[in-house]
């Protein structure tokens, strides 16, 4: 069976998962500023012993940066529900070419395991899971940029 | 089970791991309500990249979400928690990493 995460753009529009959206150069960048500035924050955080806010900022900075090639792409997360994965899932799938930076995506994606863990059943934030996510958002951040630049570049403008 | 433990065995630093909880319930004929997921214990140290993919494969592969709590193995031995306390005395499927598995 395809993960979902590797199910291509045009489908997941099709499947409903994702709606179509005008591709705004200066909201992608400021979003990829806002994940720059989230991977600092969490250094920040994982510095003073606060593992829990350092993880959840840099989740966060995660599914920014994601969501910025997704809006890159003029796509955006549909629904009530599922927003997350539905955002990481249209990253995997703007990168499918590029295995090496979906695979980061997918490391992203599977961040959640840990954010449930914490937010629902009271689970602590070690270390290591910081570290981790710290990692991957930098990998996402030296990654993903110059894919959605390039397509940014690409696209029509108004 | 056979994908939650396949999935495990493949998966490098797991000392032990069971099912417990609901569906391990339900399994050895215990009575109760439908689970609506599985809650699975490892003990061991994983490389964490790996057992989240390895979580991730085996809900999609199942259609049910696999909760995963990942413990040391002293930290199951001592079990000065309430949660590994309430594991420990109800009913749980021993996971054998190598094939088949033991019910408890």
């Amino acid at each position: 069976m395809t993960p979902a995460r590797h199910t291509p753009l045009s489908k997941l529009v099709i499947d409903g998962h994702l709606e179509l959206v005008p591709v705004d150069a200066a909201t992608c960048r400021e979003l990829v500023h806002q994940a720059r500035n989230h991977a600092l924050t969490a250094v920040a955080g994982r510095g003073i012993g606060d593992l829990e806010g350092a993880f959840q900022i840099a989740y966060d900075g995660c599914r920014k940066v994601c969501l910025a090639l997704a809006l890159a792409h003029g796509v955006r997360a549909k629904g009530d529900t599922g927003h997350h994965a539905a955002t990481f899932n249209a990253a995997a799938a703007a990168l499918a070419s590029n295995l090496a930076a979906r695979d980061l995506v997918d490391d992203a994606t599977d961040l959640r395991f840990i954010r449930a863990g914490s937010e629902y059943r009271a689970e602590k934030i070690t270390a290591a899971a910081v570290n981790d996510a710290i990692d991957i958002l930098n990998g996402l951040l030296a990654a993903l940029p110059p894919v959605m630049d390039a397509r940014l570049a690409s696209s029509p403008t108004p | 089970m056979l994908v939650i433990r396949d999935e495990l065995a493949a998966v490098a630093g797991i000392d032990k791991a069971l099912i417990f909880g609901s569906w391990a319930a339900r399994f050895l004929g215990h009575g109760g309500p439908q689970p609506r997921d599985v809650d699975v214990l490892v003990i061991g140290e994983p490389p964490g990249r790996d057992l989240r993919r390895a979580n991730a494969r085996m809900e999609d592969d199942l259609h049910i979400p696999v909760q995963i709590t990942t413990i040391g193995a002293a930290e199951w031995v001592a079990a000065d928690s309430e949660f590994l306390r309430d594991v420990q005395a109800k009913p749980s499927i021993t996971l054998d990493l190598t094939g088949s598995s033991d019910r408890q």
